[in-house]
């Protein structure tokens, strides 16, 4: 079982089974007790996710790689990461996640064995309405 | 004939000479994306969801002729973002088309007419704008009113400059096949050297998931728009992958065939797919598990028939075999043979 300590609301959500919690990809994952409806529209945006074995941290690296949003990595060292995590190299023990951090030039490769939790602070780009809004507009100027 | 002679012998010799050495998988066109940043946000588009630092990076020139020389492609495709948008791009083009790559510049053109004086004249440098059809299809496809006038204005101003001028058009699953034959006949008009023309891939980040195509009705589509395909129409792409598109060929994706470098590195395991990243080119054709993606391989390809893909398939059939190159040339000549 995965810890999982809020939503973007604040909402307490935690002790919810992982295998619900972080379908991949991600966009699909309810996190928002009162949210849309539409899973399509759901998004991770506010959630802090505690993985407690291999395979769960697997499961939410592959979703944090497909979140198009800022995350904020906790490492067990205490140090926080923050950034646009852009790849995963999954090999056993070598295994690491690539992060670009504002204002640094080059990426930075992080060892998954060191993350103690995932926190999705940004905004996920790829959950607006834009479209929507645009038929919506075209629909009122006819 | 849509594509110049020095170009076709250019990409003959090339596909020859890979085929003389035993080279399994050998990239045609290189997809060189060096911003994700553009000044307009399509609603099928789903290249440039990302948070604003990672839209400000962009690919130094270095970087660009770097990953140009490491690939090895005859042919340079910068799609974006908005390439226009990068304050040296013309000095990458410039360094590409010194380094004798054909040089695909594909832009919305909302920039170009102002930008166009950074540019020379030359038979491998082609402005591919992006028009998605007449001018109501394409403002709504772009998601901005006004922006086809722009697109046509900077067309006309570019053929008067004597550059290479191509259209490159995604046809989504409300596509209508006389509004598209007529987008062809206005293209033609406006004196392009040639179209190009894709159906649209369902990106998981794009704002509009209802409008792509499933492959049956992307057949269907293809066949409407190109019956009694009409000569004056050029077409700057393989004459087998439009047959492929009509449901006329089948042919299983060659993902390598259009290699993508961007700001992450070199994308596994194509243009449209985001697998993961590796730092070489030669990591990407050694590390890739290219027997995991393609039609019937996995889900997210099912529906895929974009010219990034199956381009370079159609290709390969045309110099693998005397029955591929009879067939391109009969599909050159005798375009609605059935």
């Amino acid at each position: 079982m995965v810890r999982v300590d809020r939503n973007r609301e604040g909402d307490v959500v935690s002790q919810r089974d992982l295998m619900d919690l972080l379908p991949v990809p991600i966009v699909g994952m309810s996190m928002s007790q009162d949210g849309p409806e539409d899973p399509a529209e759901q998004s991770l945006h506010g959630a802090v996710v505690y993985p407690n074995s291999e395979q769960e941290l697997l499961k939410v690296i592959e979703s944090a790689f497909g979140y198009r949003g800022d995350i904020m990595l906790e490492l067990k060292s205490r140090e926080c990461i923050s950034g646009y995590l852009f790849n995963r190299v999954l090999d056993g023990p070598h295994s690491y996640v690539e992060m670009f951090q504002p204002g640094q030039a080059g990426p930075r490769r992080i060892p998954c064995h060191e993350i103690h939790a995932f926190h999705f602070t940004g905004y996920d780009t790829a959950s607006g309405k834009s479209w929507e809004a645009w038929v919506q507009t075209r629909r009122q100027e006819k | 004939m849509a594509v110049p002679l020095s170009q076709m012998l250019t990409v003959t010799s090339y596909v020859f000479s890979q085929k003389l050495k035993g080279v399994k998988r050998y990239p045609l066109v290189l997809m060189l994306e060096p911003l994700f940043r553009c000044n307009l946000a399509c609603a099928g588009c789903g290249k440039i969801q990302y948070p604003e630092h990672v839209l400000d990076r962009r690919l130094t020139p270095e970087q660009c002729w770097a990953a140009a020389e490491e690939c090895g492609a005859p042919i340079i495709s910068i799609p974006g973002g908005e390439p226009l948008i990068h304050p040296e791009m013309s000095e990458i083009v410039q360094g590409l088309v010194r380094r004798g790559k054909f040089v695909y510049l594909c832009t919305n053109a909302i920039l170009l007419e102002r930008k166009m004086d950074e540019y020379t004249p030359s038979n491998r440098l082609i402005f591919s704008i992006h028009m998605d059809g007449l001018r109501e299809e394409h403002d709504f496809a772009v998601c901005r009113d006004g922006v086809y006038d722009v697109a046509t204005r900077a067309i006309k101003a570019a053929l008067k400059r004597g550059f290479r001028v191509t259209t490159n058009t995604t046809l989504f699953s409300d596509a209508n096949p006389p509004r598209v034959r007529a987008f062809f006949d206005e293209m033609m008009d406006l004196g392009v050297e040639g179209m190009m023309i894709s159906p649209g891939y369902s990106y998981e980040k794009a704002p509009d998931q209802h409008g792509f195509l499933k492959r049956r009705r992307t057949q269907e589509l293809f066949a409407a728009v190109f019956a009694e395909r009409k000569r004056r129409w050029r077409f700057n792409q393989s004459p087998l992958f439009l047959e492929f598109l009509m449901g006329k060929r089948d042919y299983q994706c060659t993902p390598w065939g259009n290699p993508t470098y961007n700001i992450f590195g070199w994308q596994k395991p194509c243009y449209l797919l985001q697998d993961g990243y590796v730092s070489s080119f030669r990591e990407l054709l050694e590390t890739t598990a290219w027997d995991r993606y393609g039609v019937g391989r996995n889900e997210k390809c099912r529906d895929c028939m974009v010219h990034c893909g199956f381009e370079a398939s159609a290709v390969e059939e045309t110099f693998g075999s005397w029955s591929g190159l009879t067939g391109t040339v009969k599909a050159m000549l005798f375009p609605n043979a059935t």
